[in-house]
């Protein structure tokens, strides 16, 4: 199937389709991109929508950092920002664009809505244009954010917490932000259960569930906690609007309502959203350390099954953000408990991955530098967390620096991590070019080295005293601080270079080969970039990590299967 | 900047990790976080230390490849599924015995009753005294009782390892018997507004009882703490509960602006009463109406019910806030 043109003759070059019809050069024109059906472009448009919600969210991350480099008063002062008011509404618009608009639709929406159908060997998903519906949502929750921002004043953190959030400055901030992240709910229910049908109902012969790629193991029980939890947030922020308009007392002590029912409800969402970001990336990186260490992956059905466990328990733990809310000693208590079940799957996976790299022949490549710096960010932010599910070690480092490290470490270093990983994987198989390995390899180097030293600092600080939200500060804080802003910039630079080495792919790349890391699943089996239907015919089924056929083709730079080629060839001729 | 690069470490008794251990708790709390740190280090070294070092024994280089070996082991699974399960339930519990010892406060604890609001700290004695820092003394256990009149507050004592929310519409509490004689920090943690990181007071607590009787007794003799009788006035007034019903301006809070009345008292014109006639403002009727406020109802406020204060005020001391209410019209109001 894969032709090039050489003095006229037609000479078969396998790994290379180099197809002149793709999904990217399919029909033209910005209209035929934003009602799009074809889940690729979807795909592409949330790509672009997510990092463009990720570089406003990281503004607003940078303007906190530089404030808080010195205290506002005594030696070496240093205030920034004009007033304490100004700084809550970076803080809290860091919070809500990060969680609601980057993380939670970064890998699900962006990457999973590329790769799903190709990883199934089918067109496209079941419903295609709720698929799109999904994606309008987005836009309009994000508007809903933008005009929050414009009015000004939503200084209520990402959390919303009552009665704070009743009586704030800003009506309409507060009301256009719940709103927004109640309309971006629903995109994210209906990307859930638009990938929950496909899974069931569309896979092809042969690929059992237990044949499933581990990608779409973790998209799938990320989707199950977006359609079973989200409604719940959904109901909370709208309880929150219908108080604050009429004065019905709901969660308002001053109306007759219950502040702490509000933490229950709005932690029963959130705290299963911190699965529905970090499910994904451990799947992507599921996919990468079997990849690049050459190797079927270790444990496959235990790392399945460890997404479905942290799933399902992920449902059962929202109290521990509660310890010191007034919330029973009892009810701690269980928590507690429970909250330590979500440890052992998680540390499942981890055992699987290094004992996949067993032996293997180990390609550091870009994404497998970055699957390897989310095994550290995550063991880091996977053990931190154990001193925040002990009920008296929690008890002093609630609401602390130490706090905002460990969901930095878990949310940044496992999500967006993977995500990175994730978007190098497959940029080859989204742009059809390469981009270059030494740029990728020192920009994630350059980014892990900026996250750690902005964000290990601050496990002391928290653990010395120094509560979270905080404008000004008491002096002996400030070495932490310091070396916490210096990383900031660190992870900039870094950050920068990352998209500079993926435009620069785009202008100069390398056409990418239809394989170009060796692997099995069925989105390597069609061109870079795909066709219009992603495959030409329908491609076989097998074991997904069975990946020692394949052999490096150095004229192309890419993987080839001899045994394959040769049916192909025979096929053909 | 100084301390950059030591990351010196300021005030006694203070580790790598922790601020000094200053109450009965925060041995026994630290022991724990020791524990599952030194459990986390060698989580950490283990996987990140197998990891790295098969990324370099294995790297890919030529003439070396994989070695297909087995993609799963049942023993390893189950093996690495039951340790961390133990280690866990092993921090479950001490962290749950440690959490006992947090709330449950001990018969005969001495008890203040705390109000927190934007952004202050209110710290009521059981002799009714109030004082905006906290004080105790060492060897007593002390509770807190603590409600909020307007958001969500949390009151955190790092020193003693001690956290707790503080609620509007209902009361939380906390304790600790502190150990040592100092000043300790006492932050607000749970975000409340603009000046959420200036709710910031410090907890003193003194080396016996009788020093902290002396200090009670020192601090609740306002006026003789006073440059004047005007600031003491002005003390009283923040002190006593007046600012909760009324402001110092004209305005109308529950009760009425004391600028009202000082300007009618200055210009010696009367104020209308509640149900007809009038009163002339002056010492007798400011005295009257704090210590037994129903006599005369200014008009317009009939049904606000103000506590009467017979027998909560000193003498000297409602002198001394006639004088201040007096000074208002006068101080460019």
């Amino acid at each position: 199937m894969a032709t090039t043109q050489t003095a006229g003759v037609e000479v078969h070059r396998p790994g290379v389709t180099p197809s002149k019809d793709n999904y990217l050069n399919h029909s033209k024109g910005l209209m035929s991109w934003l009602f799009t059906l074809d889940h690729k472009r979807i795909g592409v448009m949330y790509t672009i929508a997510v990092l463009a919600a990720f570089t406003l969210g990281g503004f607003f991350a940078l303007a906190v950092r530089t404030e808080l480099a010195a205290p506002n008063t005594g030696d070496g002062a240093w205030q920034m920002l004009p007033s304490g008011a100004v700084y809550n509404q970076m803080f809290s618009l860091h919070g809500a664009i990060m969680v609601f608009l980057f993380i939670i639709p970064s890998i699900p929406a962006a990457l999973g809505n590329f790769v799903l159908p190709i990883m199934l060997g089918v067109k496209d998903v079941a419903f295609p244009r709720l698929n799109l519906f999904s994606f309008h949502l987005w836009i309009l929750g994000a508007a809903f954010f933008l005009l929050a921002l414009a009015t000004g004043g939503l200084d209520t953190g990402w959390t919303f917490y009552t009665p704070y959030s009743l009586e704030g400055h800003s009506t309409s901030a507060v009301i256009a932000a719940t709103t927004g992240a109640f309309v971006l709910g629903f995109s994210s229910i209906f990307t859930g259960l638009n990938f929950i049908v496909t899974l069931h109902k569309m896979r092809p012969t042969g690929m059992t569930w237990f044949r499933m790629p581990l990608f779409l193991w973790g998209l799938y029980a990320t989707a199950v906690i977006q359609v079973l939890a989200t409604p719940v947030l959904g109901i909370t922020l709208l309880l929150l609007i219908v108080e604050r308009a009429f004065k019905i007392g709901i969660f308002d002590p001053s109306l007759g309502g219950d502040p702490v029912l509000f933490q229950h409800f709005f932690w029963f969402y959130s705290h299963p959203a911190v699965y529905i970001m970090v499910l994904p990336g451990m799947a992507i990186v599921s996919e990468l350390i079997g990849t690049f260490s050459r190797k079927h992956i270790f444990g496959y059905r235990f790392i399945a099954m460890s997404s479905v466990a942290i799933a399902i328990f992920g449902f059962f733990v929202w109290g521990h953000h509660m310890f010191t809310s007034g919330q029973s000693a009892l009810a701690s208590t269980v928590f507690s408990g429970l909250t330590f079940s979500v440890a052992i799957p998680s540390a499942i996976k981890v055992f699987n991955w290094v004992t996949t790299m067993w032996k293997g022949d180990i390609h550091l490549k870009t994404p497998m530098v970055y699957a390897l710096g989310f095994i550290l960010l995550f063991m880091i932010g996977g053990v931190t967390g154990l001193f925040l599910g002990t009920l008296s070690t929690d008890i002093h480092l609630h609401d602390t620096y130490f706090i905002v490290a460990h969901f930095h470490y878990v949310m940044v270093g496992g999500t967006l991590w993977a995500f990175l990983g994730g978007l190098h994987y497959w940029w080859p198989k989204i742009s059809g070019k390469m981009y270059s390995e030494k740029v990728g390899v020192t920009a994630s180097l350059i980014a892990l080295l900026g996250f750690n030293l902005t964000f290990f600092p601050q496990f002391m600080l928290g653990s010395q005293g120094m509560p979270r939200r905080y404008f000004d500060y008491l002096p002996e804080f400030q070495a932490y601080h310091v070396w916490s802003t210096i990383g900031a910039y660190v992870l900039l630079i870094g950050l920068v270079m990352v998209a500079y080495n993926l435009v620069m792919s785009m202008i100069k790349g390398k056409q990418a080969p239809d394989n170009p890391w060796g692997s099995n699943t069925l989105e390597w089996k069609c061109s870079s970039p795909p066709p219009h239907h992603n495959f030409e015919h329908q491609p076989t089924v097998g074991d997904p990590y069975d990946i020692e056929g394949y052999v490096y083709e150095p004229s192309i730079d890419g993987y080839v299967r001899p045994d394959e080629a040769a049916v192909e060839t025979a096929g053909r001729s | 900047m100084n301390g950059l690069l030591s990351l010196a470490l300021q005030g006694a008794g203070q580790s790598f990790w922790f601020p000094e251990q200053a109450s009965t708790v925060a041995g026994r709390i630290d022991a724990v976080f020791y524990f599952i740190l030194w459990v986390s280090i060698i989580s950490f070294v283990g996987v990140v230390g197998v990891t790295l070092w098969f990324a370099w024994k294995y790297r890919a280089r030529p003439g070396h490849s994989a070695v297909k070996t087995s993609s799963h082991d049942n023993t390893l699974e189950v093996t690495w599924t039951i340790i961390p399960t133990i280690l866990v339930a092993g921090m479950f519990w001490v962290g749950f015995k440690g959490f006992l010892d947090l709330r449950n406060a001990p018969e005969g604890s001495y008890q203040v009753n705390v109000t927190a609001q934007k952004w202050s700290w209110e710290f009521q004695y059981p002799n009714g005294h109030l004082s905006p820092e906290l004080h105790s003394w060492v060897g007593q256990p002390t509770r807190l009782l603590m409600t909020s009149t307007d958001v969500l507050h949390s009151l955190y004592i790092p020193s003693f390892r001690v956290k707790q929310d503080v609620v509007p519409g209902r009361y939380t509490s906390l304790w600790w018997e502190a150990t040592k004689p100092g000043v300790y920090n006492l932050f607000c943690t749970e975000y409340c507004g603009d000046q959420h990181s200036a709710m910031i007071t410090k907890c003193v607590v003194h080396e016996s009882k009788e020093a902290f009787d002396a200090w009670m007794e020192k601090d609740a003799d306002i006026i003789g703490n006073s440059p004047s009788l005007v600031a003491a006035g002005e003390t009283l007034y923040n002190r006593k509960g007046c600012t909760q019903c009324h402001l110092t301006t004209a305005e109308t809070l529950k009760g009425p602006g004391f600028l009202v009345l000082s300007k009618a008292w200055a210009d010696g014109k009367a104020l209308p009463l509640d149900g007809g006639g009038s009163v002339m403002p002056d010492e007798n009727y400011v005295r009257e109406s704090i210590l037994v406020p129903g006599a005369k109802i200014r008009d317009g406020f009939k049904g606000v019910n103000m506590p009467a204060y017979q027998g909560r005020i000193k003498d000297d001391e409602l002198g001394a806030i006639s004088l201040y209410i007096q000074s208002l019209a006068t101080d460019g109001n």
